[in-house]
């Protein structure tokens, strides 16, 4: 058989200029590039259907014959459209591209964001419990609904093209993918579009043109932030879990070598009494009218090699604060390592009835302490009202910091966190463009 | 395979399929109906101008693994254009339909199903309708008729015969058709596939593609 012939020439009814067809045989309408008349090509006898008067001319970006490849298909842009909503205030312009073996596809561009579409050949879509619709495993949700009517026309079109002719549409979006309904009578047509970077769509058809500018969201337009999100939250998840279980398992690795308790009484003296040097046996008292002040641990020995050690206060006080000056101090190279800590309890009756607040217990934990040999020297300051109390210091070795383990946790759920955040006010734009929008409250 | 001598020219018009009652003289492009042993001349078909599918009568596929040759083809003409019906020959002795209208592509099989004419008359864009357990709403209807013929085909594909074509979808590419004619109803049942799927081969040349 021989070879089909798709280019053929005709003058136009109207104004006799030349008119080109690239799919003969199989375009029904082509647009007279002069007199702007719609000509019906179903067969040689070409009839003017309908006059398109364009206040002004809009050229496409793509010029008509242009091809490109597309999913390792080579398509030629035959028709353009430029369509709106029925007030006309959004318009949006379309490409029909064409390949004998394959058939048509659409390329779409609003605001500046372009979409590669596929007509489906399906009526209807059942909504599910949520009121989404499904499609190949996707589940799509409303964000459009509205009306569209053909503005502008150049090329051919494989269906009458007719005037005024106003079709109701249907958006709904599962980003990349949107699935759009157009509603003519009785006769519903079904298309897939994918969302396509601006820049493919200039290197694919070799545009020289500045591209639109892209404005805003696209309903359709995929989330950077939303993929993190979607690939690191499983394994921040297991980070969290798995960085737990280690911490778990090097506290119960880390023997408890070391737990002491140290009990003292603090007496402040009244003032000028200052007992001579020694007098009690004990230390001396310095600036401060004060016995026990300051007391030392004995000697002990921390046998894990940069362990936490625990270093906890005692005081039995009501309605006053304890502080405390620690020094830890390695016996063989006399280096320190100082630790503040400070303990306050205070209670009482009011209208609402008894009342407490503080503790008479505070622990703190000097972490990475490398083994070796130490001692602890605490130098107590308390209330000036408190006159006597009992107080005790605790030491506890083998302690891995819960610090640590939360340095790690914040780390590992940083950048989910980032993700999540940006995801979510990406979604919260693009849905402000809808009526349908999942973050509206419903009042607007 | 059988032969008939073509009762024109008297060349020698092959038939790949048994099922096939009507054939087009490929010397003398005259349309053959076979009745029993004899052999009807209906007159001479001329290809239609512009006429440019990436199919033919030769051209090879492959469905669920077996592989046809199209044998046949009706050209149906619609208000809005133009389809094609090939009549796909499967080496295993099944024959099926592939219907070919701007790009898209579906492979249908004759089924045994009954129904009222009635109810088939009065169904209407949109709607429900259920045979042979699956759901299926109806996507157009079209009024057409036989524009051209070639090969061979299992029923008289004489130009200008009338008929109302039903086409049907469903979930998951399902298709269904209803083909009613003065003489019956006639249901299909397939896919819409896309051009890739069926591994096309000895296509048609388009120049300048």
């Amino acid at each position: 058989m021989a070879a089909g012939k798709l280019l053929s020439n005709f003058q136009c009814p109207n104004c006799g200029s030349a008119v080109s067809l690239r799919a003969t045989g199989i375009s029904l309408s082509v647009s007279c590039k002069n007199c702007r008349s719609i000509i019906g090509v179903e067969n040689e006898n070409y009839k003017i259907l309908s006059q398109f008067e364009a206040s002004k001319t809009v050229t496409p970006l793509i010029p008509i014959g242009t091809r490109g490849e597309i999913e390792s298909i080579l398509f030629e842009v035959i028709g353009f459209l430029e369509r709106t909503d029925h007030l006309g205030y959004h318009p949006w312009r379309e490409y029909l591209l064409f390949n004998p073996y394959h058939g048509f596809r659409w390329l779409v561009e609003a605001k500046g964001h372009w979409s590669y579409v596929t007509m489906i050949k399906k009526t209807v879509f059942q909504k599910n419990s949520s009121g989404e619709i499904d499609y190949q495993g996707r589940s799509y949700s409303l964000f459009d609904e509205g009306s569209a009517k053909v503005r502008y026309v150049w090329g051919e079109f494989y269906w009458r093209i007719k005037r005024n002719q106003e079709l109701v549409t249907k958006d709904y979006v599962s980003p990349p993918y949107m699935l759009s309904l157009e509603q003519e009578n009785s006769e519903i047509v079904w298309s897939q579009a994918i969302y396509q970077k601006a820049e493919f769509i200039q290197k694919t058809f070799n545009i020289q043109q500045v591209m639109p500018y892209s404005i805003g969201i696209a309903p359709h337009q995929p989330c950077f932030w939303g993929t993190v999100w979607d690939e690191v939250k499983w394994v921040s998840l297991c980070f969290l879990i798995v960085l737990t279980l280690i911490h778990c398992f090097l506290n119960s690795l880390n023997t408890q070598s070391l737990s002491h308790t140290q009990s003292a009484t603090y007496i402040a003296l009244p003032k000028g009494a200052v007992p001579s040097k020694g007098a009690f046996g004990i230390q001396p008292i310095r600036e401060k009218d004060v016995l026990n002040s300051e007391i030392e641990t004995p000697t002990f020995e921390l046998k894990n090699n940069f362990t936490g050690l625990e270093v906890g206060l005692w005081a039995d006080i009501s309605n006053a604060w304890v502080a405390s000056t620690f020094e830890l101090v390695n016996c063989d190279t006399d280096e320190t390592i100082p630790l503040e800590s400070e303990v306050a309890n205070y209670n009482g009756y009011d209208s609402d009835g008894y009342w407490s607040e503080g503790s008479n217990r505070v622990s703190n934990t000097i972490s990475s302490v490398p083994k070796g040999r130490y001692f602890l020297r605490a130098d107590i300051d308390a209330d000036p009202a408190l006159k006597k109390f009992d107080y005790q210091i605790m030491i506890k070795d083998g302690i891995i910091p819960l610090f640590n383990l939360i340095l790690a946790l914040f780390l590992v759920l940083c950048i989910p966190i980032f993700a999540y955040w940006r995801k979510w006010s990406f979604e919260v734009e693009r849905w402000s463009e809808s009526d349908y929008s999942p973050f509206s409250t419903g009042e607007d | 395979m059988v032969s008939i001598p073509c009762p024109s020219c008297g060349a020698q018009v092959k038939l790949q399929s048994n099922l096939s009652v009507f054939a087009v003289c490929s010397y003398c492009q005259s349309s053959l109906v076979r009745n029993d042993l004899d052999i009807e001349s209906l007159g001479k078909m001329s290809l239609p101008l512009n006429d440019v599918s990436p199919l033919q009568l030769g051209t090879e596929g492959v469905y669920q693994g077996k592989h046809f040759t199209l044998i046949g083809r009706v050209k149906k003409k619609w208000s809005d254009g133009y389809w094609n019906e090939w009549y796909a020959w499967f080496d295993s002795g099944e024959a099926g339909w592939i219907a070919e209208a701007q790009g898209f592509y579906s492979i249908c099989f004759e089924v045994a199903h009954e129904d009222s004419i009635l109810k088939i008359t009065n169904l209407r864009p949109g709607q429900l309708y259920s045979f042979l357990e699956i759901d299926f709403y109806v996507a157009d209807i079209k009024k057409n008729h036989i524009e051209f013929a070639e090969g061979e085909l299992p029923y008289v594909g004489r130009a200008g015969v009338d008929s109302v074509s039903i086409d049907l979808n469903a979930d998951v590419n399902q298709f269904a058709c209803i083909d009613q004619s003065e003489a019956k109803t006639v249901f299909y049942r397939g896919f819409y596939l896309t051009f890739p799927e069926f591994k096309f081969q000895r296509l048609r040349e388009i120049e300048g593609w």
